[in-house]
């Protein structure tokens, strides 16, 4: 029997979708990459993943976990012709644990749904990344997505207490717990952005987090890069870990403005987006903290959200960002590079002279107070040769990242966008100690393959030769 | 001495440490200077058919049985602490207390485990213990930005970076967070820092579990036989201001529950919803004291005097309740330290063997025997 047959003998035909338009709508995420998909299957339970991830291997085809499909790095792309499983009919909510703060939820449940939901009980889910009101907490545990609120919350992995997996074995377990420290290795850590190559989650337990009494959204406009960027590492260095610490650019600025009407200054040649949360009073301390620092920084223009219609409209800006850009040209490359905070400045000047070098239109809007840096190189994938600069310049601004102590990415994912950069930043031998991860889940290599990790990562086998 | 062991003994000498072995049952004691050296011992090991045990204050999970006991003394000292990043890049073998001193001195803390300063980085983070501010600031796992180790393979294996925020690649910090040297021996690691508040006061209350509920964020609800406190930081007007709705004794800074050794100390982990009754069950157990962290789900309980079968009954409640009940130190081979095996146990196996083929690093001290 062929495996179409069988998936569609196991889900019905409705749920198991190879018509072309079908797969060249999976055959992409929100990034740059196009993959090739056999079929994508719709399960609503975690024995359906099971017996789908069972069938593929008797038919030898590899597996690829999707949300939303709103990821950019094409971690939910199959790069070799396989079966997409998309998770977005687990979209359970279950019943909440007000003492210990948790809830477990499918995987399929939208970001934001979950913190709406939540919100008359005055709780949230962190991680709230500019796509929150599409990408999956699947898709968050797959990337380990961050966000904004990050910068004191922490990113994914510090939200999941615990996941049921369907290994690339086809069986069921569950890593982490209800409890906390389970006995044994803290496997749920490494299946937390692990971009579905380690099995497919079908069931997560999350974190709540408490929704702050009272919080204050702080616009700062500077007259210079330089002075944002000394306002965020003085901000941390005074002590102060505020809830969010979010910088644009000029050019950002302008495109956040023509399209949303935030009312970001325009004139200014940087703009920090800063929050403080917490009980009233330290909302007030905090915030009257950064806007000193701001001012000793020349801010031109400072102005804090009193009402929570003003709060929305600057948060509104920040976040349809990546819509604004549309404007400016038909696709745009995303980074993610992440640096020590205290290197923003002399990156920061790196990357506009790799912009300029290369002729492109590059936008910035990025979270400063973790040193995440998100360039946006805006341009048209249709004239030739446009797609190639793009890349070369992307290459470049990942290697002055690195050589400033930087990393490949701090929310998006390697996926296979970043893949074969993994060397500049880890040796051989420590991609290999992250293939032997890779191999203890999935001995067999069919779940997710060829991502993260480039290929020839595994050097030596199990017991070989080294000693 | 066997002829096998006395040429181990020689191929370790430039190695040797005259100390003692932290409580590590091992014929001989070794202190490397350095992660290449670590790697060192391990390959000398592995050739012998040896088994290595790492320690550091020598207070974590013995006993231990070994060949070799490794003590990272010689690993101490901060390596790099940047504190405009707040990270430090720290050797295992620093105590905590030491690490803490420093610290301070930029107002800055690692949020490590505050009952026991004398143990050290690496001990703190291969037992992935967590201190009583886990409630506001997570468990240890989530501040190793970066680990530098020497696996079962004799290799030198960096993971993570020195960075807050990184998502490139499989979390190898985390993983060795709490493997307990199972899987190789730290050396070195990078820890996330946060800015120590200038006000703190604890609160006594009479229901920790609604004062769990009305508070923003504590750093921790405790409760023990001296009572159940509040423990409160921020700015000295928000502290108070927080207290003050609480209506329970406020006392200055935080005065941690009073625990002392026992002969055998058990960690109850259960879901945080749990904790009131997991302290009804520490009843059973004539406990010579019990810390219970209301809203984290851990109950850690010293014993004088160990009566297995209503031992075993509060295990099997835990499991049953989707938690376990850990012992902690020496003294109970004939119950086992671990209980029920996880259901991810071929992945946790296979994960022992990739890293430890030769199972020369501290064999046997997972669940399962790995």
């Amino acid at each position: 029997m062929t495996l179409i047959a069988d998936l569609e003998r196991l889900l019905g035909p409705e749920r198991v979708r190879h018509h072309p338009l079908d797969l060249a709508v999976f055959a992409k995420d929100s990034g740059v990459v196009t993959g090739d998909v056999v079929a994508a299957v719709l399960p609503a339970t975690t024995q359906e993943v099971a017996a789908i991830v069972r069938l593929s291997n008797q038919h030898r085809v590899p597996i690829v976990p999707r949300g939303a499909g709103t990821g950019l790095a094409g971690g939910a792309v199959p790069t070799t012709p396989g079966i997409l499983v998309v998770l977005t009919r687990f979209t359970s909510i279950g019943e909440v644990d007000l003492i210990g703060r948790s809830v477990w939820v499918g995987p399929g449940v939208i970001n934001l749904d979950l913190s709406n939901e939540l919100a008359p009980i005055g709780l949230h889910f962190a991680p709230d990344p500019s796509s929150q009101s599409a990408c999956t907490i699947g898709g968050n545990v797959g990337t380990n997505a961050g966000g904004p609120h990050c910068l004191a919350d922490g990113t994914t992995v510090a939200h999941i207490l615990a996941a049921e997996l369907v290994t690339p074995e086809g069986d069921i377990v569950i890593v982490g717990g209800e409890a906390p420290d389970m006995p044994g290795l803290d496997l749920r850590a490494v299946v937390v952005g692990s971009e579905g190559t380690l099995g497919i989650v079908t069931k997560v337990l999350v974190r709540l987090t408490q929704n702050a009494p009272d919080v204050a959204t702080l616009l700062i406009g500077f007259p210079s890069v330089e002075d944002a960027a000394a306002t965020v590492s003085d901000v941390i260095a005074s002590g102060l870990i505020p809830a969010a610490l979010e910088m644009m650019d000029k050019r950002m600025v302008a495109a956040i403005e023509n399209f949303v009407h935030a009312g970001y200054p325009t004139d200014a040649a940087a703009v920090l987006l800063a929050e403080v949360t917490g009980a009233p009073g330290t909302v007030k301390v905090d915030s009257e903290r950064i806007s000193k620092i701001a001012k000793a920084n020349h801010a031109a223009h400072l102005r804090v959200a009193t009402s929570d219609t003003e709060r929305a409209l600057l948060w509104k800006g920040r976040k349809s960002a990546f819509g604004a850009v549309a404007q400016a040209a038909p696709d745009y490359y995303l980074h993610d590079t992440v640096v020590p905070r205290t290197r923003l400045v002399e990156v920061m000047h790196q990357i506009y002279e790799i912009a300029d070098r290369h002729e492109l239109t590059m936008l910035n809007v990025f979270h400063a107070g973790d040193g995440n840096l998100h360039p946006l190189v805006a341009f048209d994938a249709k004239e030739p040769g446009a797609l190639e600069a793009v890349q070369a310049a992307a290459v470049e601004m990942v290697k002055v990242s690195i050589d400033a102590g930087g990393s490949l990415s701090g929310e998006h994912g390697i996926g296979v966008e970043k893949r074969d950069l993994m060397p500049l930043v880890f040796s051989d031998v420590d991609l290999d100690a992250q293939a032997r991860v890779k191999e203890a889940f999935d001995p067999l290599g069919s779940m997710n393959p060829d991502k993260i990790l480039p290929q020839g990562s595994r050097c030596f086998d199990a017991g070989g030769a080294r000693l | 001495m066997s002829p096998a062991k006395s040429s181990l003994a020689a191929d370790l000498a430039d190695f040797r440490f005259d100390g003692d072995a932290g409580g590590v049952n091992a014929s001989i004691v070794v202190a490397p200077p350095s992660v290449s050296d670590v790697a060192r011992v391990i390959e000398v090991a592995a050739s012998h058919g040896a088994s290595i045990v790492p320690f550091g204050s020598g207070s974590t999970l013995a006993p231990s049985t070994a060949d070799i006991a490794l003590s990272t003394h010689r690993l101490a000292g901060i390596i790099d602490y940047q504190p405009d990043d707040l990270t430090v890049v720290v050797g295992a073998g620093t105590r905590l207390i030491d690490l803490e001193a420093e610290l301070a001195e930029r107002w800055h803390t690692a949020v490590l485990p505050e009952s026991s300063p004398n143990r050290t980085v690496g001990g703190v983070v291969a037992s992935g213990d967590s201190g009583y501010r886990r409630l506001k600031y997570g468990p240890t796992r989530d501040r190793v930005l970066e680990v530098t180790m020497a696996t079962g393979y004799a290799e030198v294996v960096r993971g993570g970076g020195r960075l807050v925020k990184n998502v490139t690649g499989y979390d190898i910090p985390r993983l060795m967070t709490g493997s307990l040297g199972s899987l190789g021996i730290i050396a070195s690691v990078c820890l996330k820092l946060w800015p120590a508040p200038s006000h703190r006061v604890t609160v006594g209350v009479e229901d920790p579990s609604s004062a769990l509920l009305s508070v923003y964020k504590p750093v921790a609800v405790l409760e023990s036989d001296a009572g159940s406190f509040v423990y409160l930081e921020g700015d000295e007007a928000t502290v108070s201001e927080q207290a003050a709705t609480l209506s329970g004794t406020v006392s200055n800074g935080f005065a941690w529950p009073e625990t002392y050794p026992t002969p055998v100390t058990v960690s109850l982990r259960v879901p945080a919803h749990l904790v009131a009754a997991g302290v009804r069950q520490v009843d059973h157990l004539d406990a010579e004291w019990f810390v219970a962290q209301h809203g984290v789900g851990v109950v850690d309980v010293g014993l004088a005097n160990v009566d297995i079968p209503p031992l075993d009954r509060v295990r099997r409640w835990a499991e049953s309740n989707g938690g376990s009940l850990v012992v902690m130190g020496p003294g109970l081979s004939s119950f086992g330290r671990w209980g029920a095996p996880p259901s991810s146990l071929p992945i946790q196996r296979r994960m022992k063997n990739l890293f430890d083929p030769s199972g020369v690093c501290h064999p046997g001290v997972l669940p399962g025997g790995l």
